[in-house]
Order: C-alpha cells, then sequence, then structure tokens
C-alpha cells in the first residue's frame, strides 16, 4: 500500500535526517519502524505524511508512493483526504476541547453528518472510558486516555493507513500492554494498515508482522518480527536480552 | 435546552426593547448607543480573529478605515447607492485583510502583532497620502444613507440601522462559530499542527479569519463614517486600534456576548468617569490624564479580577438567573 523509495529528508536546507530509506507498509498489514533517540523514525512519518513542511524539513529526494501514486511532498491536508492519518508523538489533542469536540475535529475531512454520529457512537462504545469522559476536556485525561483518544480521533477520519508514533510514550508498563492489545485489535478488526514507530521494540515485535530498524537515518536490518526476534545486533543494542545491560545496571546501583 | 431558549428569548427582548427605547431617546445618549452598536459590529470580528482563532492585530481601526473611506468613495465619486456600496466597501477591506494577513503563514503571537502594527502603520500613511479617497488631513464628508426607498438621514432612524447591521452580524457570527469553518479556527487557535494533522488547511483558515474579520471591520467603519457624517483619518489611529484589542479582551475572547459588553464598556466608561470628574472640577482639559488613568487602571483591575472578561461575568449571572427561575437544576456553563 505504502512505499517509500531511496527517501532523504533534510531540515532547515542543511541537517540531514534521513539519507535514504526504503521500505513498505502492505495493506492491512502493521509494520514496526525501530530505532533509538534521533534515529530519525518520527521524521519518516512526518515526511510520509506531510508533517514535515511546519517544522522546517523537507524531501530532498525518493519517492513516496501511496497505492502506486507519487505523493512524495503532498500537503498534510491532501495526505488526509488520501486516507493517511498521522498519529504524532505526544498526542497532539485539542486540550480545551472536550473528548467528544476531539473526535468530531477527527472527522473534520468527513462531510457526511450522519455518517461522523455513527462513526463518533461506534468509537465511543469501543473505548467506554472515553464514553464515560465524553464532557472533560482533553487536558484533563489521564496519560491513558489521551493516547486512546488521539488513536480514537484519527479514526474518525475513516483512514486507510494510520502512521502511530511512539504510542507507549509516558505510560506505565500495564497501560502500555493495554494500549497494545486496543490497537492490535482495531488494525485487526478495520484491516487497517498501520505504520508503527516504537522504542519499545520487545512490544511492537508482538503486534507487527514486519520491522525495520532505523540507525542514523538508514535502514540497518529488517525482517519479519520472528526474524528479528533472533537477531544478534537487535538483541544486544535494543532487546536487552544476552544480559549486557542487566550487568551494566548491577554495576550501576549502589551497592 | 433552557439555557438556550433563555438566551434566544433574552437575545430578542433586547433587541425589541433597544429598538424601541432608542427612539425616544435624547441626542447624547442616543449617540451613545449608536457608537456602542458599530464598535460591538466591529468588535465581533477582531473576536473571532483574536478570540475564535487566536491571531493578534493591532490594525483593526486602520480597516474600518479602509471601510469608511472606500464607502464615502463609492458613495460619493462613483454614485453607488448606500447598500451595495457598504457591503462592496466590506468586500474591499476584506481584501486588504487578507493582503495583510498573509505574514500569519510564518508569524504567531508578538511576531505577528508586530506585522499587524506595520498593517496598521502603512494602511495610515496610505490614508495621509490618498487626499483623493481620504481628503487627507482635511478628511471627508459621508452622507447618512437611503436604503430600499428609506431615507436613514435621521439619528433615531440611522440607530435602527446601525442595530440592524450589529444583528446581522451577531446572527451570522453564531453560525459561523457552530460550523466547519468555526471548529477549524478553533483547532488552529488551539493547536495548529494538530489542526493540520486531521486536514485542517491551516494557512486557508487563518487567511479566511483575517478576511471575515477586516469585513466586520470593513462595514462597522462604513457605518461608522456614515454617522457621523464625516470621517477623518485620526478616527483610525493606532490608539483607536489597541483600544478594540482592549475592548475584545475586557468583553471575553471567543465570546458574542463579549463583543457586545466590551462595546459598551469602552464606550461607557471614560463617559461615566467624564460625569464623576464634572462632580468635582469644572475643567475637564485640566482632569482628562486622569480620566485616562483611572480607566486605565479599572481596565487592569478588571483584567485582574475577571481574567475571561465581561461575558465570564454574565455568564455566571445568567446561571443565578437560571438557578433562581428556572426549575432548579440545570448544570449547564
Amino acid at each position: 500500500m505504502l512505499q517509500v523509495q531511496d527517501l532523504r529528508v533534510i531540515y532547515n536546507r542543511v541537517v540531514r535526517v534521513l539519507d535514504g530509506i526504503s521500505f513498505e507498509v502492505p495493506a492491512g498489514r502493521m509494520v514496526a519502524l525501530l530505532g533509538a533517540n534521533g534515529a530519525g523514525k518520527s521524521t519518516t512519518l512526518k515526511a510520509v505524511s506531510g508533517m514535515l513542511r511546519s517544522d522546517g524539513g523537507a524531501v530532498a529526494s525518493g519517492r513516496v508512493l501511496l497505492e502506486g501514486r507519487t505523493v512524495t511532498g503532498y500537503s498534510a491536508v491532501r495526505m488526509v483526504r488520501l486516507g493517511v492519518m498521522h498519529v504524532m508523538e505526544g498526542r497532539f489533542l485539542f486540550p480545551d476541547l472536550t473528548v467528544k469536540e476531539n473526535l468530531e475535529m477527527g472527522a473534520y475531512s468527513q462531510k457526511d453528518r450522519r455518517r461522523i454520529a455513527k462513526d463518533l457512537a461506534q468509537w465511543l462504545e469501543f473505548f467506554p472510558r472515553l464514553a464515560e469522559r465524553r464532557s472533560t476536556p482533553a487536558g484533563y485525561l489521564s496519560g491513558g486516555e489521551q493516547q486512546m483518544l488521539a488513536i480514537a480521533r484519527a479514526l474518525m477520519s475513516h483512514p486507510r493507513m494510520v502512521l502511530l508514533d511512539e504510542p507507549s510514550m509516558g505510560l506505565s508498563p500495564l497501560l502500555v500492554r493495554e494500549v497494545f492489545r486496543i490497537i492490535r485489535q482495531i488494525q485487526q478488526s478495520q484491516g487497517l494498515a498501520f505504520l508503527l514507530v516504537e522504542q519499545n521494540v520487545k512490544l511492537a515485535l508482538e503486534i507487527a508482522s514486519y520491522g525495520y530498524v532505523l540507525e542514523q537515518g538508514c535502514i540497518r536490518i529488517e525482517g519479519t518480527s520472528d526474524e528479528l526476534k533472533q537477531n544478534k545486533h537487535l538483541q544486544d543494542f535494543y532487546l536487552g536480552i544476552n544480559g549486557n545491560e542487566t550487568v551494566r545496571c548491577k554495576q550501576a546501583a549502589p551497592q | 435546552m433552557l439555557a438556550d431558549r433563555f438566551d434566544r428569548i433574552g437575545a430578542v427582548a433586547l433587541i425589541a426593547c433597544l429598538a424601541v427605547v432608542s427612539q425616544f431617546m435624547g441626542d447624547y445618549h442616543l449617540a451613545l448607543l449608536t457608537q456602542i452598536t458599530v464598535f460591538a459590529l466591529s468588535a465581533m470580528g477582531l473576536n473571532m480573529l483574536l478570540g475564535n482563532t487566536g491571531m493578534i492585530s493591532i490594525a483593526h481601526a486602520a480597516f474600518m478605515g479602509v471601510g469608511a473611506f472606500s464607502s464615502a468613495y463609492l458613495i460619493q465619486n462613483l454614485g453607488l447607492p448606500a447598500l451595495p456600496a457598504i457591503l462592496l466597501a466590506g468586500l474591499i477591506t476584506s481584501v486588504v485583510g487578507m493582503v495583510f494577513g498573509l505574514p500569519s503563514l510564518r508569524l504567531k503571537g508578538v511576531y505577528l502583532a508586530m506585522a499587524s502594527f506595520a498593517a496598521q502603520i502603512i494602511l495610515y500613511w496610505a490614508f495621509e497620502q490618498s487626499r483623493w479617497l481620504t481628503g487627507g488631513q482635511d478628511g471627508r464628508f459621508a452622507q447618512r444613507p437611503v436604503m430600499l426607498g428609506i431615507s436613514f438621514m435621521d439619528s433615531h432612524r440611522f440607530y435602527l440601522l446601525a442595530l440592524a447591521f450589529a444583528v446581522l452580524g451577531a446572527v451570522a457570527n453564531l453560525n459561523i462559530e457552530r460550523s466547519r469553518l468555526g471548529r477549524a479556527f478553533n483547532a488552529v487557535r488551539d493547536r495548529s499542527q494538530a489542526a493540520e494533522m486531521m486536514g485542517v488547511n491551516v494557512f486557508r483558515t487563518k487567511i479566511a479569519s483575517f478576511g471575515l474579520a477586516t469585513f466586520y471591520a470593513g462595514v462597522a467603519g462604513a457605518l461608522f463614517g456614515q454617522y457621523l457624517e464625516f470621517v477623518a483619518i485620526q478616527a483610525f489611529s493606532l490608539s483607536v486600534s489597541i483600544q478594540f484589542l482592549a475592548l475584545v479582551i475586557i468583553g471575553g475572547l471567543g465570546s458574542l456576548a463579549g463583543s457586545v459588553l466590551g462595546a459598551a464598556f469602552i464606550v461607557l466608561v471614560p463617559e461615566i468617569l467624564d460625569t464623576i470628574i464634572l462632580m468635582f472640577s469644572h475643567n475637564t482639559g485640566e482632569m482628562a490624564p486622569i480620566r485616562l488613568g483611572v480607566f486605565g487602571l479599572i481596565v487592569v483591575v478588571f483584567l485582574l479580577f475577571e481574567p475571561q472578561g465581561l461575558a465570564r461575568a454574565w455568564n455566571r449571572t445568567r446561571q443565578w438567573a437560571l438557578n433562581h427561575t428556572g426549575k432548579g437544576s440545570q448544570t449547564r456553563s
């Protein structure tokens, strides 16, 4: 569904963030984009969704294809219309608007009022926590509720593809599991394509079917989730399975 | 909804009351009322820009000037009938406003304030230079209109015309707030990046807000000039622009009631202060600086205790009235 070919992104005309990356997200599948801080994951999502421009970034070369159609450098307005919805890191809710109003804003690109009302009812039913707090300003929600709202708001526009940035940010481990369970449920029931950016590699590989590891603006490793889980490099640097990290932690701890 | 019906009945009653009572008013009080009405109309525009879209403009008076001068020119020099001339003046102002709104694509907050400050300076300078349009420092005359066969030469009649425009402006204001565009305004104000994520064309929304705000300013300016029967460039100076900014902030950002209450405040408080000062001194000229100082003090104290403006205070009163007249428990803010 989404193909990215040799994408290079620069910020403020000089800082190169992505150095020619290529990847693919098949329709109805969840693909994870993994990597450390500053590897260029969020930039990749912004380059696809058209949110790069307001950040001072630009696509220097390469192509973004959506179902075979070239959409490189399209504005966010056009990408939303084409069914690509971006849930940015930090959720970007409207803090003063209520839960319900936030959801209605999600349907901004939709014209059919009756369908919007139906969608609203549907997603409130799917997220009972949000239904309970429908009249509460989004700024007063807990972190987990905010993340659910950000996802639900994106779904209000009937996307075919969701770019989800760091859904685990600032959530307790228990909540992270809950959020990921819900993401998987939505992805499977709606048949949506997901491009998931996540630092929690272990969890991401549990729900994604394929993954790419980004390091310093390049893709280092790619493979199915099972392959990646077995990958030595990934185990050493991201999963901490070989025990290096635990040892370091023990040494660092007092006494 | 009890609260909605309460508001609607209240609004209709207020308009009817103003229309009737104004016809029995003396010249002095009618002049104040007309000024409040025209200022309220103008403030609705600025409030949509500042309160609903979150963009500051300290050139609102200059835009009123564009409307006032262009309507006078259209009527007197080009012989257009008054009604199309006023609307066309609004459109001209709107186009000028959108052009000066272009920097809002890149600028926010204080930087945007500086850009609009530049707009005020440029427009004011253009007024001074364009003697053919404005009469320069001498100003120019403006006629009270004849519209749809009705003459509005008489001050009492003219008030009804101003009221009609203000009511139309208010109805449009409420409808825009509830529309898709209105939601886009709020989204851009609260978080423009999130708005963009939802598919809102942020730039177009901002320009639309400038266009609307300045359309209101243009129409109000045209009426203001006709009411005074004379348009002088000094009426559209920077200090008047700042006064409008204060009006909207004191009244309440993003609230129609705020635009109206703020206009009443900005017109009436100085008058009341004058009356009080006259009780102690017969030399108003000498007391003028004191009047300004006291006015400023009232504004500051007011904002300290009611930062959300008069509209909020009004809302509280309304809620109290609802709770005491209605059947008790109405918990809607």
